[in-house]
């Protein structure tokens, strides 16, 4: 069937969490406690997590109505925001207009749970938000929403009973914000978390570099200034643009911990940072492979780029140097996504933006049959 | 010991093309600072002790220790690399001693070559101003000094520039710049805060009107946390890191934030002479990058502080940024995306690494570089220098 007849799979968009999604699902006794936006001093609105020792400004996630040539500014309040970011049933309308069938649905508020100190309330708002973004999106009926869960960074074995309950729930993709034992990669802390993701095949994407609890992006810039994180524009985009800088060295770690190695079935997707970069990191980490093999103990087997090719996608938005350099990368790992309802994206023109990059050949593989085969959905 | 051998048969110098090493580095001898300071810095400067698992160790400010290891490859086999367990003695002279350098630099066919730090890449980590200021006054005499000892025509010494307030950075600017340095590296921005400021601007201004390069070096970073804890041990027993995690892809894209803090912040804007130099970060990405920032100024390009750029991102950096490759096939196949002017080979010389090949540089030079045209190669391994720093090319 040609693609123009079939679905296109987006496999990033974010929700924009609907301001009562915590509060209608957690005990009143959290009540204080309760992730909730409010009216923030120098105007617009944020979400306030934990009794507002953390506050994430809406204007920080460069939510726009479209971003092509926009001259209107950022949103900073759901008053003004569109409203396919958070109504399942607007979101589906949306992506009627950009022509998109079947989206992957990240978590925005959601990324930053892990600043809540305590676990208890930590573990708690998780878990609330994976039931109701799995809500939100079997509202929006066909199977067109496909939600990626929250993992608690509460140790190995507390993160894999969620991938495992998200699992049952039907979930095929989780997000990976940190090492679950909350420190580092660790030897055996984090096993139980590996074998959940291995066994259920859940595919753990990554959109960042990884964060410990303690210097989670929201919880950096929160200790310098009444915990309000990026203040100005400039930073907010340049944090956005230096998120993707981590995926080269987290999966390098991955790779030389040995993690693939105990695990030889963990399926990790590179969320929206793009591959053009590929090429480049794989010629330099074999390279270190092959330099420092002597002395450095790597826990792996193979080349590292073995393992990138065996267990490893990537999804980009525009990425011209991955696709012209796509003989080296490989059309088998890549696949498109959109972005909505942030600014780098480009609806509701993404087809357009998909016709200057991609021609015949493996526009289809990228577009549609990759995702389908890698996500299962 | 590792020794080598003086090969019998020379390299031909009369079909050899002028090579310019981009990133080379002192490994500092060891009374580089403890020979420089005022007497009541002898105790907390840089010095080397014996440690007890054997080989030696740099201590620094009395208690933080760095081990002779990653930073003396040269010369040894992959099997005979470790990270600590080394010591001056079985340590190439090459890496300390300038006359033998100059010698190393003839085996492996460099004319000339930018000389970074080693230790002194950790000057940024001191936490007290003043002492920092003094060992990076010292640090600088030294390189100086070293330089000069061998042939400062070959070995072209860089300065630190300190990062704990403009004064103290325009105060050492003015100073080398004055003897005649080239070029510095930084490892923070100049005012001292984690970002670029407007008083920095007075060191672009300097920097445009003297044509002294700022280099930009991987492996640590602009702006960010001081402090040892990243690199040193308290303890002189064992490293602060188990091997496999220190070595994490060195060479990244990481330094792609502090371009976009420079480009963003409007400092090639307000200074179209300004030179900048990308060090040992690769540029096998810049293509992805360059992509990325300017799709960041084309959606923003209504408001602040994106308003006030009259160009895209990527078009400053190819025209006022150089930057460096190892053995880097990707830049060099997509290097008209890049700047075939632009580009600058770099032996890394005597770090440990991957595309850290001495005494065969020229041998992995022939395997990246076949099928590019003579006069690209020529720019991308010696000229494109020459231009970087306002240096004549040489004549044949």
């Amino acid at each position: 069937m040609p693609e123009t007849q079939r679905a296109i799979i987006d496999t990033y968009q974010s929700i924009v969490e609907p301001p009562d999604l915590w509060v209608k699902r957690l005990p009143s006794k959290l009540d204080a406690r309760t992730p909730k936006v409010v009216d923030l001093p120098d105007g617009g609105e944020g979400w306030s997590l934990d009794g507002g020792s953390v506050l994430l400004p809406l204007s920080n996630f460069l939510l726009v109505e479209g971003a092509v040539g926009r001259t209107v500014p950022l949103t900073d309040s759901y008053k003004t925001m569109r409203p396919g970011c958070y109504s399942p049933e607007e979101r589906l309308k949306d992506m009627d207009v950009d022509g998109i069938d079947t989206a992957l649905v990240f978590p925005l508020v959601g990324q930053h749970l892990q600043n809540i100190e305590d676990p208890e309330l930590y573990k708690a708002c998780v878990q609330a938000y994976n039931d109701s973004v799995w809500d939100w999106c079997q509202s929006g009926g066909n199977s067109r929403l496909n939600p990626v869960a929250v993992i608690p960074m509460l140790g190995g074995d507390e993160a894999g009973a969620e991938v495992r309950r998200a699992a049952g729930k039907g979930f095929k993709a989780a997000l990976f914000t940190g090492w679950p034992n909350g420190e580092g990669p660790g030897d055996t802390e984090d096993e139980g978390f590996w074998a959940a993701c291995e066994d259920t095949q859940v595919v753990l994407c990554v959109n960042g570099g990884p964060a410990t609890r303690q210097n989670a992006p929201a919880a950096a810039g929160a200790k310098q200034e009444a915990r309000l994180i990026p203040k100005t524009p400039l930073e907010v985009t340049i944090n956005n643009m230096s998120s993707g800088n981590g995926a080269p060295q987290l999966v390098g770690r991955m790779v030389l911990r040995g993690i693939f190695d105990k695990f030889p079935r963990l399926k990790v997707c590179f969320s929206g940072v793009g591959a053009g970069w590929l090429p480049y990191f794989l010629e330099q980490v074999d390279g270190m492979y092959y330099h420092d093999r002597f002395y450095a103990g790597f826990g792996s087997k193979m080349l590292p780029s073995e393992y990138i090719r065996r267990n490893t996608r990537f999804t980009f938005h525009l990425d011209t140097s991955a696709i012209k350099n796509l003989d080296e990368i490989g059309s088998d790992y890549l696949m498109w996504c959109s972005l909505y309802p942030m600014e780098a994206g480009d609806w509701p023109k993404s087809r357009e933006i998909i016709d200057q990059q991609l021609q015949d050949g493996d526009r289809r593989m990228i577009l549609v049959d990759n995702a389908a085969e890698y996500f299962g959905i | 010991m590792t020794t080598m051998q003086e090969p019998k048969v020379k390299l031909s110098t009369k079909v050899k093309p002028f090579i310019f090493d981009a990133d080379q580095h002192i490994y500092e001898p060891k009374d580089m600072w403890t020979s420089r300071v005022p007497s009541k810095y002898k105790e907390l400067a840089p010095q080397v002790v014996s440690v007890p698992p054997g080989g030696e160790a740099w201590r620094w400010e009395d208690k933080y220790y760095e081990f002779i290891g990653l930073e003396v490859g040269a010369g040894r086999s992959y099997t005979d690399i470790s990270s600590f367990g080394h010591s001056f003695a079985d340590t190439r002279p090459g890496c300390y001693e300038p006359r033998e350098r100059l010698k190393d630099m003839d085996l492996d066919g460099v004319d000339k070559a930018l000389m970074f730090p080693s230790q002194g890449m950790r000057l940024r980590n001191i936490q007290d101003p003043d002492l920092m200021l003094a060992l990076t006054r010292a640090y600088n005499e030294g390189i100086v000094d070293w330089c000069t000892e061998g042939d400062i025509e070959r070995m072209l010494p860089l300065f630190a520039l300190p990062d704990v307030g403009i004064e103290h950075a325009i105060d050492e600017f003015d100073h080398w710049a004055k003897q005649g340095c080239r070029g510095f590296f930084y490892l923070g921005w100049p005012s001292g805060t984690g970002r670029p400021q407007e008083a920095d601007d007075q060191i672009w201004a300097r920097c445009q009107e003297t044509g002294i390069v700022p280099c930009l070096h991987g492996g640590g970073p602009a702006g960010g946390v001081r402090g040892f804890a990243l690199t040193a041990s308290t303890d002189p027993t064992r490293p602060p890191h188990k091997p496999g995690d220190i070595i994490g892809p060195g060479k990244s894209t990481a330094k792609g934030q502090n371009l976009t803090w420079l480009v963003f912040s409007g400092v090639f804007e307000h200074f179209p002479a300004l030179k900048l130099a990308l060090v040992e970060t690769g540029s096998g990405w810049l293509p992805f990058f360059y992509e990325q920032i300017d799709n960041v100024f084309y959606k923003n390009r209504a408001f602040e502080p994106f308003n006030k750029l009259s160009k895209p991102p990527s078009q400053y950096l190819k025209e006022q940024m150089w930057t460096t490759i190892q053995v880097d096939t990707h830049a060099i196949r997509n290097r008209h995306e890049i700047g075939v002017d632009k580009l600058m080979w770099s032996s890394d010389y005597p770090h440990s690494g991957y595309g850290s090949e001495f005494p065969n540089s020229r041998l992995f030079l022939e395997f990246q570089f076949r099928g590019v045209p003579d006069a690209e190669l020529r720019k991308m391994i010696g000229l494109n220098m020459n231009d970087m720093l306002g240096l004549p090319n040489p004549t044949s």
